[in-house]
C-alpha cells in the first residue's frame, strides 16, 4: 500500500517533469506572430455565426 | 571573514521558506554572525522579528533589500560568517536570480503534497541556469512539515528523487512550535522545552549541508 503510494506520487512527478519539457519545446517551436498570419482569413465560425449574444 | 551565503527559495507560495529562514539563521547565529536578507516583498521575516520583545530580541539582524541585493550582500560579506536569504515565492524576477547568483547554497522547502512537488519542478531549470553564472552554487531541497504516519510523507523521498537536485536526509516535521515561534517573534531555540525536538531538527540540517 505505502510503496503504491511512492510509486504513484513519484509517477505524478515524474508526468509533470515531462509536461513541462513538452511544454518548453512546444513553446520554442512556436512560430512568431507575422502581419501576414494576422491578416489570414478568419475561422468559419467567427464569420458566420454569432456566438455571444450582445 | 567571508561570509558563507544561502538562499531560502521556492517558486511555490506557502512552502515554509520564512519559517526555515528565520530559524535557520538562528540556528547558524549560534555558530557564528549571522544576518537575515528578508527579499520578498510580503516582508514576512521582518515582521517576524518585530515581533520579538525588548527583552529577548531576535537573535539575527533582519534587512529588507530587493534591487540592491547582490551588491549589498558583498559589501556585508566581510562582517558576517552566515547570510540567509528569504527570497519571494517566484523565479521570474531579478531578485530570487540575484540571490541565487550570490550565494553559495540555496535551500529549497517543498511539502509532502503532490501539488507542491509538482509546482515546485521549475526551481531545477532555475537552478541550473544560476550555477551558469555561479558554479559554486549547490541545491539541497528540504521535506517541511513531514508527517511520519502519513503515506504520503513517506512516499517524499522516493519522489524526490526525480528532481536531480540532493534531498536532506534531516527534516523538518509539522510541529505547532515552528508557528507559535514566529508569533512571538522568537526561534524555536528560545521555546524552551517545546521547541528542544525542532531546534534539534534545525541542528540535523545545519550539520547535514555543513559536511
Amino acid at each position: 500500500m505505502n510503496q503504491n503510494v511512492a510509486s504513484k506520487l513519484a509517477n505524478s512527478v515524474r508526468q509533470a517533469k515531462e509536461t513541462q519539457v513538452t511544454d518548453k519545446a512546444a513553446t520554442a517551436e512556436k512560430p512568431v506572430a507575422t502581419a501576414k498570419s494576422e491578416e489570414a482569413p478568419r475561422p468559419a465560425l467567427l464569420t458566420s455565426r454569432r456566438v455571444w449574444p450582445d | 571573514m567571508s561570509a558563507k551565503v544561502f538562499a531560502i527559495s521556492n517558486q511555490k507560495g506557502g512552502t515554509g521558506k520564512t519559517t526555515l529562514s528565520m530559524n535557520f539563521a538562528a540556528g547558524l547565529a549560534r555558530r557564528g554572525r549571522t544576518l537575515v536578507v528578508d527579499a520578498d516583498p510580503q516582508g514576512s521575516a521582518g515582521q517576524w522579528a518585530g515581533l520579538a520583545s525588548d527583552e529577548r530580541p531576535f537573535p539575527v539582524s533582519v534587512i529588507s533589500l530587493g534591487g540592491s541585493l547582490a551588491r549589498e550582500i558583498n559589501r556585508f560579506r566581510e562582517d558576517y560568517q552566515y547570510i540567509v536569504i528569504d527570497c519571494p515565492p517566484t523565479l521570474e524576477t531579478d531578485v530570487t536570480r540575484l540571490a541565487l547568483s550570490v550565494s553559495d547554497a540555496v535551500l529549497i522547502p517543498v511539502l509532502p503534497s503532490p501539488i507542491d512537488l509538482w509546482a515546485s519542478i521549475r526551481i531545477a531549470d532555475a537552478i541550473e541556469q544560476a550555477q551558469m553564472s555561479n558554479p559554486k552554487l549547490e541545491a539541497f531541497l528540504v521535506i517541511n512539515q513531514l508527517e511520519p504516519r502519513s503515506a504520503l510523507s513517506r512516499a517524499m523521498q522516493q519522489a524526490l528523487a526525480e528532481f536531480e537536485i540532493i534531498s536532506l536526509n534531516n527534516v523538518l516535521r509539522r510541529r505547532a512550535v515552528y508557528r507559535t515561534s514566529a508569533i512571538e517573534g522568537a526561534s524555536v531555540y528560545c521555546m524552551g522545552k517545546r521547541g528542544e525536538s525542532a531546534a534539534q531538527e534545525i541542528d540535523a540540517i545545519i550539520e547535514e549541508i555543513s559536511q
